[in-house]
C-alpha cells in the first residue's frame, strides 16, 4: 500500500493541475450551462432574436411595423449609420434589423389603393441562426395583413394599424406534454458534455505527470528494490491512477448535479446516478490515455499540449462542443472512432429511458459499454508500452 | 552582448522539440479538425422539421383550408419545410406517440377550428427553440387569415364574395430586401479560426516564459552562471523575449499560413494586415509570459495554459455556447471583453474581414499593443527588482 499512498502524495503535490482543469473547467463547464434552460421543461417559451429597427418615416405605419417587430424579439438600439449597423452585424448584436424608409407608410396605403406593389423593405439578417429568417417571415405576414385590411376597407393608417396589430396579435396554444422526463433540464445535459472536457484534460495530464514522476530513473531503482513482486507495485501505481480519475469524476457529477440536477435527485433518483454513467466510463478513458502517456515518459510540457489537444478534438468529435447533425456523413464515420461520441450517445439515451425504458436502456449500456472497452484498450496499451520501456532499459 | 543572448536564446528554443510542439502544432490540428467539422455548419442554422401526430378528428374536418397549410409545409425538398407530418386519430393515440418518442409533439383542432400544438420535453433539446417558433408562426398564420376574414365579414359580408381582396391579404406586392452591410458576406465558420489563432497566440507565451526563467539565478543552473556575467537584467530580459517572440510569432505565422491557404479560410485579402495583427498578438503573449519566467516556480507552464484556456473560452473558441457567452460579455461589460487580448486578436481579424474602414482594426492593435506595454513593464519590474537568496 505504500506505493498506492506515495502515487497519491505524488498526485497531491501536482493539486495546480487538479485546480486548472477540473476545477476551473468545470466551473466553465457551469458558466457555459447556464446559457441554457436550467429548469426542467414545463412549458414552452418563443424564440426571442435580438432586433432592430430604424425607423425613417415615422408615420402610423411604420410605428405599428417597429411595435410589432420589438414585440417579437428583444429590442436593441442600433444608430442610423451604416457603421452602427456594421457594428450590430459583425458583432450579431441584432439577429434581424428592419429599415423603413421615408415616406414607406403613405407608399403602403396608396399602392394597397391602388393594387400595386409596395416599395420593399430593407433587412439585415443573421448568418448565425435561424430566428432572423424567420422573423423576416412574420414581418412580411405583418405587411401582408397591413396591405389587405387597406385595400379592402380604405381606413386610415391609423385603423389598418390597428386591425393588422389584432390580426397578429391571435396566437396558436403551444404547451408541453408531460412524458415524465421533464425534469432533466437541458442546462445539465449540456454541462455532463461539456465536462467530458475538464475530465479528460485533468486525469490525462495528472496521471501523464504521476507516472512521469515514478518513471524517473531514481525513483524507479528505488521502487525496484522494495520487498514487493512486480504485479503488486503496478497494480498500486494503476489503483492510484484511477483514485485520481474517480474523484474527478465524483468532482464533476456533484458539482453539476448541484447546481443543474437538484430537481432531478429529488423527482427522479435513477436518472440522475444514470445520467453520471457515461462520465464514469469516460473518466476511465481519460484514466488510460493518462496511464498511457505517462508510461511512454511524455514530458510535462508535452503532456500538457496532448491532453489539451485531445480533449478539445474529443470534444468537438463527441457533438459536446457542436451539434453533430451540422457535420458530413464522413466526418460523422470518424466521430463513431472516438470513446466522446459514444459518451454523448449515451447520455442522449439515458433521456429516452424513461419514455422508452428496454429499448433506450439497451441502447445506452451498448454505448456505455463500447466506451469502457475504450478505457480498457488503453490501459492494456499502456501496460505493453511501460514493460517494452523497462525491459529496454 | 544582446545579440549573443538573443541567438542563444533563440537556438536553445529552436532545439527543445517538446517546447515547439505546442504552439506549432496546436493550431495546424485543431484548425484541421475545424475545417473538417465545420464544412456544413453555413447550412447548420436552417430550420429542422418538426416532426408532428396531426389528430384527424371531426374538429380536423372542420377546419377550412388547414389541410392544405400543412401540406405546404410538409414538403422535404422545400425550403420552408416545417413539419414531418403523420396522422392519428386521437388526442389520446397522439400523446402515446410523444411518450413513446415516435415524434417531437402532436397537433389537434378545438372545437372552433384553433389549431394549437403539443410538444414533448425532448423537442426542446434536439430541435432548438428556432424549429419550434417557426412551428408555431405556421399555426399562428392560419390563425390570423381567419381572423381576418372574421373582420371583413363583420365589416361588410360582400368583401368576402370578392377573390381579389383576399389575395391581397396574401399578396407578394409588400416585400423585404436584404442588404449586404459588411465588406465581406458573414461566415460563421471563421469565428472558429480567428478565436483559435488569438489561442494559438496565448499559447506561444510559453516559450518566454522558459526562455525568461533560464535567465533566472535561483531557478536553473545556467541562470546562476548568466547573472554572474554582470549584464544588466533589462537587457537579458529584451533580447530573451525578443527571441522568444521571434520564435512565437514564426509559429503562429505557419498555423495562419497553413489555416489561409491549405484551409482556404478567408482574411478579407488583408492577409498582410493579418500578419502584422499576429505580431501584436505575440508581442503580448511573450509579454506575460516573460512575467511569468521572473517567478522561479516551475508550474508557470500549468498557469499560463489555464489563463490562455481562460481567456480563449470567453473569445468563444469553444462552442456554440462559449460563443452566446462571448457575446454577452461583449454586450454588458465592454472593458472586461477589452482586456481580454484573445478576444482583441480575434476581433482583430473580425475587422479585417468585416469592415470596410481599418480603424477597428487599428483600434484592436493598438489594444493589444497597450497591454504589451503594460506587461513588458511589470515583467521588467520583476527582472531589476525582485531579491533572493539574501540575508
Amino acid at each position: 500500500m505504500s506505493i498506492f499512498k506515495s502515487a497519491l502524495r505524488v498526485l497531491w503535490r501536482h493539486k495546480l493541475y487538479v485546480l486548472i482543469y477540473l476545477v476551473m473547467m468545470t466551473a466553465m463547464g457551469v458558466i457555459i450551462s447556464s446559457q441554457a434552460n436550467t429548469g426542467g421543461v414545463t412549458e414552452y417559451t418563443a424564440a426571442k432574436p435580438n432586433v432592430a429597427v430604424i425607423d425613417r418615416d415615422g408615420s402610423q405605419i411604420s410605428r405599428s411595423i417597429a411595435t410589432y417587430v420589438s414585440g417579437s424579439g428583444t429590442e436593441v438600439q442600433v444608430d442610423d449609420s451604416q457603421r452602427a449597423i456594421q457594428d450590430a452585424t459583425a458583432e450579431d448584436a441584432a439577429s434581424y434589423i428592419l429599415v423603413i424608409p421615408e415616406g414607406y407608410g403613405d407608399d403602403l396605403m396608396s399602392a394597397a389603393a391602388d393594387g400595386q406593389d409596395a416599395p420593399a423593405l430593407r433587412t439585415v439578417i443573421s448568418y448565425q441562426s435561424a430566428a432572423g429568417s424567420l422573423m423576416d417571415i412574420k414581418v412580411k405576414q405583418y405587411l401582408q395583413s397591413l396591405y389587405g385590411y387597406a385595400s379592402a376597407t380604405g381606413a386610415d393608417q391609423e385603423e389598418v394599424a390597428r386591425l393588422a396589430s389584432d390580426a397578429m396579435s391571435r396566437e396558436a396554444d403551444v404547451s408541453i406534454v408531460d412524458t415524465g422526463d421533464s425534469s432533466v433540464s437541458e442546462a445539465l445535459v449540456q454541462y455532463f458534455m461539456w465536462t467530458e472536457y475538464p475530465l479528460f484534460c485533468s486525469c490525462a495530464v495528472c496521471i501523464a505527470v504521476l507516472m512521469k514522476s515514478l518513471n524517473g530513473d531514481d525513483v524507479r531503482r528505488r521502487l525496484l528494490a522494495a520487498p514487493t513482486t512486480s504485479f503488486s507495485r503496478s497494480l498500486q501505481e494503476f489503483a492510484a491512477c484511477v483514485v485520481a480519475g474517480l474523484v474527478a469524476w465524483a468532482f464533476v457529477v456533484i458539482v453539476g448535479l448541484a447546481f443543474y440536477g437538484q430537481a432531478l435527485v429529488a423527482n427522479a433518483p435513477a436518472t440522475a446516478a444514470l445520467l453520471s454513467l457515461p462520465s464514469l466510463a469516460y473518466a476511465m478513458v481519460s484514466v488510460g490515455v493518462g496511464f498511457l502517456l505517462g508510461q511512454m515518459g511524455v514530458g510535462e510540457e508535452l503532456a500538457n499540449a496532448l491532453a489539451n489537444v485531445g480533449g478539445m478534438v474529443m470534444s468537438f468529435m463527441g457533438g459536446a462542443w457542436i451539434d453533430l447533425s451540422i457535420v458530413g456523413d464522413g466526418i460523422l464515420s470518424v466521430a463513431h472512432l472516438a470513446p466522446s461520441f459514444w459518451a454523448t450517445q449515451a447520455i442522449d439515451k439515458v433521456l429516452g429511458i424513461e419514455t422508452a425504458y428496454t429499448e433506450a436502456g439497451v441502447e445506452m449500456w451498448g454505448c456505455l459499454g463500447i466506451v469502457s472497452l475504450y478505457a480498457i484498450v488503453f490501459v492494456i496499451v499502456a501496460f505493453v508500452v511501460g514493460r517494452a520501456r523497462l525491459q529496454r532499459s | 552582448m544582446m545579440r549573443a543572448n538573443f541567438k542563444a536564446t533563440l537556438l536553445s528554443i529552436v532545439r527543445s522539440p517538446s517546447l515547439l510542439f505546442w504552439p506549432l502544432a496546436f493550431p495546424i490540428i485543431l484548425s484541421l479538425v475545424f475545417s473538417m467539422m465545420f464544412s456544413g455548419l453555413e447550412q447548420a442554422y436552417r430550420l429542422q422539421p418538426v416532426s408532428v401526430a396531426v389528430v384527424r378528428d371531426a374538429n380536423y374536418d372542420k377546419a377550412t383550408g388547414f389541410d392544405e397549410l400543412l401540406s405546404s409545409v410538409d414538403d422535404d425538398g422545400d425550403e420552408w419545410h416545417v413539419f414531418d407530418v403523420s396522422s392519428v386519430g386521437s388526442v389520446a393515440e397522439a400523446e402515446r406517440k410523444v411518450v413513446d418518442g415516435d415524434v417531437s409533439g402532436y397537433i389537434c383542432l378545438d372545437a372552433d377550428a384553433n389549431p394549437s400544438l403539443h410538444l414533448s420535453p425532448r423537442a426542446s433539446f434536439s430541435l432548438g427553440s428556432g424549429s419550434l417558433t417557426s412551428a408555431q408562426s405556421v399555426l399562428d398564420s392560419y390563425i390570423r387569415v381567419r381572423s381576418e376574414m372574421e373582420d371583413l365579414a363583420k365589416k361588410d359580408p360582400m368583401l368576402l364574395a370578392d377573390p381579389t381582396v383576399l389575395q391581397r391579404f396574401s399578396s407578394d406586392a409588400v416585400s423585404t430586401e436584404r442588404l449586404s452591410v459588411t465588406a465581406n458576406d458573414p461566415k460563421a465558420s471563421v469565428r472558429y479560426y480567428y478565436a483559435l489563432l488569438g489561442m494559438a497566440a496565448g499559447i506561444g507565451s510559453v516559450l518566454a516564459m522558459k526562455a525568461i526563467r533560464e535567465t533566472q539565478a535561483n531557478a536553473t543552473a545556467l541562470g546562476a552562471r548568466r547573472t554572474l556575467a554582470g549584464f544588466p537584467r533589462w537587457r537579458v530580459l529584451v533580447s530573451s523575449t525578443a527571441a522568444a517572440w521571434l520564435a512565437s510569432y514564426a509559429c503562429l505565422a505557419v498555423g495562419f499560413a497553413f489555416i489561409r491557404f491549405v484551409l482556404g479560410v478567408d482574411f478579407g485579402g488583408r492577409e498582410g494586415l493579418a500578419l502584422l495583427a499576429l505580431g501584436a498578438a505575440s508581442l503580448v503573449s511573450s509579454s506575460a509570459g516573460a512575467i511569468f519566467g521572473t517567478f522561479a516556480s516551475d508550474s508557470g507552464s500549468g498557469v499560463l495554459t489555464a489563463i490562455t484556456c481562460v481567456l480563449s473560452f470567453f473569445a468563444g473558441l469553444y462552442g456554440t455556447y462559449s460563443q452566446q457567452l462571448s457575446d454577452q460579455v461583449a454586450h454588458n461589460l465592454p472593458l472586461l471583453a477589452a482586456a481580454n487580448p484573445i478576444r482583441q486578436i480575434s476581433q482583430a481579424f473580425y475587422s479585417l474581414m468585416y469592415y470596410d474602414s481599418l480603424e477597428p482594426f487599428a483600434a484592436h492593435c493598438a489594444t493589444l499593443l497597450v497591454t504589451a506595454l503594460v506587461l513588458g513593464s511589470v515583467a521588467a519590474v520583476r527582472m531589476r527588482r525582485t531579491s533572493y537568496v539574501n540575508l
